[in-house]
């Protein structure tokens, strides 16, 4: 797909993955899962959720949100699809946020975030 | 037992499974001395400076609960610091030592902060990509959150329904910041 022809608008829903590290023991997830630098996230229209899913061996969890949301908090998401990388796999829908996500941005992504992928903990 | 660490040997089994640690059911030991192995501390360290390692000695007032939240705390820390590199994917490492440090100082204070009869939570901690550490503290409505990042400087965030005032800062701001939230 051409890179330059897809364009994430405000109301595209972006899927962020959430690594079980990030689960507390009340279920709920850390800041910390919206907080890392250069976040990868998944563009939900080019993407199923049980891909995103399988992506990380069916044991992360998953998150949506509109992309609205860091751009709101000053963020930018970029469209930033991978291919023919030597260290990850081909991913069409991957986006990107470039830099550091502060605790005010994160804390925003993760109130406005939908958990549409819970796996129980081992 | 020494009473002051009364109820640590059942929350250490706690401690220790999430620590990873396994120990021989026949080998003889305080409780005081299981913590520290849990805690990956050496036991020698320990006596010869016992409170740099939050750990409070016969005769001294802590409640076990408090020291049960710390020896928590501690042990999460721990299994965060032994995370390998690429835990959360690409660009992630293991925790760098500054960060491990400042963790290590974070749940220091903050034990030493929070009075003993305090009903509040213990903080939650997370790992940070690439290679940092999450607090997050809520009381009421008034909540907390520090990050430890990789570089070793400190980011914090304390929120109200009022407002949120986000800051970079050093060590130095964290014991005024826990005395706000704890004041609530």
């Amino acid at each position: 797909m051409n890179a330059a022809a897809v364009v994430v608008e405000d109301d595209d829903e972006l899927r962020r993955h959430l690594n079980p590290e990030y689960r507390q023991e009340d279920g709920s997830y850390s800041l910390a899962a919206y907080k890392t630098s250069n976040m990868s996230l998944d563009l939900c229209r080019l993407r199923e959720l049980d891909v995103s899913v399988a992506s990380r061996g069916g044991k992360w969890g998953m998150s949506q949100f509109l992309a609205k949301v860091p751009r709101a908090s000053g963020l930018v998401v970029n469209y930033d699809p991978i291919k023919d990388d030597p260290h990850d796999a081909d991913n069409e829908a991957h986006c990107l946020i470039p830099g550091r996500v502060n605790n005010s941005q994160a804390k925003k992504m993760r109130e406005a975030a939908t958990v549409v992928y819970d796996p129980k903990p081992e | 037992m020494n009473d002051n660490f009364k109820g640590l040997s059942t929350g250490l089994h706690v401690i220790e499974a999430r620590a990873g640690i396994t120990r021989a059911r026949s080998a003889p030991k305080t409780a005081a001395t299981a913590i520290t192995i849990a805690l990956g501390i050496a036991p020698a360290a320990a006596a010869a400076a016992p409170h740099a390692y939050g750990i409070r000695l016969k005769g001294e007032t802590a409640q076990a609960s408090s020291s049960l939240r710390y020896a928590g705390l501690l042990a999460r820390v721990l299994e965060i610091s032994r995370l390998p590199d690429g835990w959360d994917g690409r660009g992630s490492k293991r925790p760098s030592n500054d960060a491990v440090l400042h963790a290590r100082e974070i749940v220091r204070r903050f034990s030493n902060a929070v009075p003993d009869d305090w009903k509040g939570s213990a903080p939650l901690v997370a790992p940070l990509a690439p290679a940092g550490f999450q607090f997050e503290w809520k009381n009421g409505v008034r909540e907390l959150y520090v990050a430890c990042n990789e570089d070793g400087t400190l980011s914090f965030l304390e929120s109200t329904p009022r407002a949120d005032k986000e800051y970079d800062a050093d060590m130095d701001a964290l014991n005024p910041a826990l005395k706000r939230f704890i004041a609530g």
